[in-house]
Formats: C-alpha cells, structure tokens, sequence
C-alpha cells in the first residue's frame, strides 16, 4: 500500500493521511490474526501502519477511526523519523452539533440516506449479526420498539 | 510536479489571503505567484459543489473561543448540579480522586465477574492487566448469564441469539462453511477420543 500511494505521489508519499477505519481493519492477514481472531493486540491496526508508511516525511496523520483499550503494534519508530503529527480525537460532538443541524435543516446534507435497516426490536439478533457481518449491504440499522405505532409527538413544556 | 499555472493564475485575484498592501505596486494580469504548490482552489471554482462554502469563516466558527452564541443558559443556576445518590456498588478508577458524576446502576458486580473486576479496579488503567481482567470478566459474565438463564428454567437458544436467521437469508454460503467447519472439527475430535481407547 505504501509503495501504491508513493508511486501515485511522485515518490514523495502523501502530505495527509486520514485514519477512517479504526481497530477492525481488513487488508493485512498478521494484524487480522494477532488483533481481531487471537487478541494479542486490540484490532489490527492495518490502516495506521499504512498510514504511517505512506505519509510523507514531515506529513500530518489523523485519526478519526476509533481504537480499544490495551496496545497495538504500530511502527512509532517510522512516525518519529519521519518527523510526523499525529492528531486523533473522538468526534467532539458538542462542539460540533450545532453547525451540522444548521447543515442538516439547509438541506446540504441528509442523514437519513445511510439508514438501510429497519429491523423491529424482537428481531434484534440477527440484526446484530448482520451489521456486524456486513451482509445485505448494511450501513445503519434502526431499531423499531414494539410500540413505536402508539407514539404521539408531545408538546415540549418547560414547567419544572 | 508541474506548477498548475490555470489555478495559479487564477488564484491570483485578491481572495482576502493576502496582506493588505503586499501587491500594490504589481500589475496582476500575468502575475505568477512564488507557488511552488498548486494554491488551494477559490470558491468561485468550487462554486458547482452543493453546500460549498457554506460553513462560516474559521474565525467565527463555534468552536473556536466564541462556542456559544447564543449563550446556552439564560439563568445561570448556583452551584454545582446535585451528585447522584449511591445505590448500588460503583467501581471507580484509581487515577481521579473521588467518582465519575454519572455512572450506570443496572449492572452492579455480582458474583464471579463482580470480583474479578473489582480485583481489576484496584489497578490503574496504565496496566494492562486492568484491561485484561476486565475482558476476562465480560467472558465470565456471559457463562453467568447463561447459568442464571438455566437456573429460572430458560434454555438459550444460541445459534438463534446469534442470528442464525440472517446468516441463512443473506449468505448461504458463509452458513454452509461454518457448518462444514464445525462437522470438521467435532468430526475430528470425535475420532481421535475413539482411537485413544
């Protein structure tokens, strides 16, 4: 992958590199096997790896993908010689709520466009298993309570 | 890489990124700019986006120092808000005096999984092993759970709770392996019991 992104960039690497996929990455057999089937570190890593390697020296790394608990084999050693910034964060929700509702009410941007199941909650398991098996081209499942038909909107009331 | 001489050019009209006063004394048509990089496009050229250029400026974005406009509270209350009361066992980290100001009370520690978690909240988050009894803890949990299922008369259903249903709906095939699989390896060790007697 690095090599790819090298040839593409002029051999130079990327100036960016944007960790989007966190601790259950596919594309690398050793961090599968060491970090998702026999747990010797939390999820493989893969994309940070590439991620490292495919920078460019003095280039930005950023990490949006989320990450467990304990440890995971990550090529420090590649970011420090190479002079790298990491920066990663949770999404800091509050911070940037109410920009994306004002998004969201002007019409650039629709979320209900990724919701791809609605599974009523009885049938929770196989949702379940289909998300996380990726099967059926899931995306975003929503749950439907049992009687969510009996719901009526409800007048906000600002008495205590 | 070749300098993009059609942006370059083009960013060369005044888009508010300049100083004032840097150009005053340079004619701009045919100006070529010291970009050794393609300059960042304008929003002009950008304009066939949808919702391009719609954020604010980053000086007046709310999460820069001005994040509440308009202020969040219009009567501030007094004081801190009141702490939740302590009903039950809450385990707490080593590393901050005092508890977490709001904590879940629907799984208190119980039984084997409760000690072994309280044995994994007297180490510090540093340790590894914190992390490590903590997983170990949820394993044990799940037997709990399937004892607890047992003792009130309810027999789990394993292979429907973990979606049997649309794992045969959405991929035969993958069912057929694990299947295949799972004859295997009880196959296997079916077979190896009866030769060792």
């Amino acid at each position: 992958m690095a090599l790819h992104i090298k040839k593409m960039t002029d051999w130079m690497g990327a100036d960016v590199c944007i960790d989007a996929v966190g601790c259950e990455a596919a594309g690398n057999t050793m961090q599968t096997i060491t970090g998702v089937y026999t747990m010797m570190q939390a999820g493989a890593a893969t994309v940070l790896h590439w991620c490292i390697n495919s920078v460019r020296k003095g280039g930005n790394v950023s990490i949006v993908g989320v990450y467990g608990p304990t440890f995971n084999a990550v090529p420090i050693g590649n970011a420090l010689n190479k002079g790298l910034t990491l920066r990663m964060n949770q999404a800091s929700v509050r911070r940037h709520l109410p920009r994306l509702i004002e998004h969201i009410r002007a019409g650039r941007i629709d979320p209900k466009a990724i919701i791809t199941h609605r599974v009523p909650l009885e049938e929770v398991s196989d949702a379940y298993h289909i998300f996380s098996s990726k099967l059926d081209n899931c995306i975003k499942t929503i749950l439907i309570p049992p009687r969510a038909n009996e719901v009526r909107a409800v007048k906000a009331s600002t008495a205590a | 890489m070749q300098t993009r001489n059609d942006i370059v050019s083009a960013n060369d009209q005044h888009d508010g990124d300049h100083a004032p006063g840097e150009h005053e004394n340079d004619g701009h048509v045919g100006h070529v700019h010291r970009a050794i990089a393609p300059r960042r496009p304008t929003r002009a050229q950008l304009a066939h986006i949808q919702g391009w250029g719609a954020d604010l400026d980053r000086k007046d974005r709310p999460g820069v120092p001005m994040e509440r406009t308009p202020p969040r509270f219009i009567n501030v209350p007094d004081g801190d808000p009141a702490p939740q009361k302590e009903r039950v066992e809450v385990l707490v980290s080593t590393e901050r005096p005092g508890r977490t100001p709001l904590f879940g009370t629907v799984q208190p520690p119980s039984g084997l999984s409760g000690m072994i978690r309280r044995q994994a909240f007297k180490l510090t988050e540093n340790d590894v092993r914190h992390w490590l009894l903590l997983l170990v803890a949820d394993r044990v949990n799940m037997v709990e759970g399937i004892g607890e299922d047992l003792a009130s008369g309810k027999i789990p259903n394993v292979l429907a709770e973990m979606g049997i249903k649309a794992e045969f709906q959405h991929n035969k095939a993958g069912l057929a392996k694990k299947v295949a699989l799972g004859v295997a390896v009880v196959g296997t060790a079916v077979y190896l019991m009866k030769r060792r007697r």
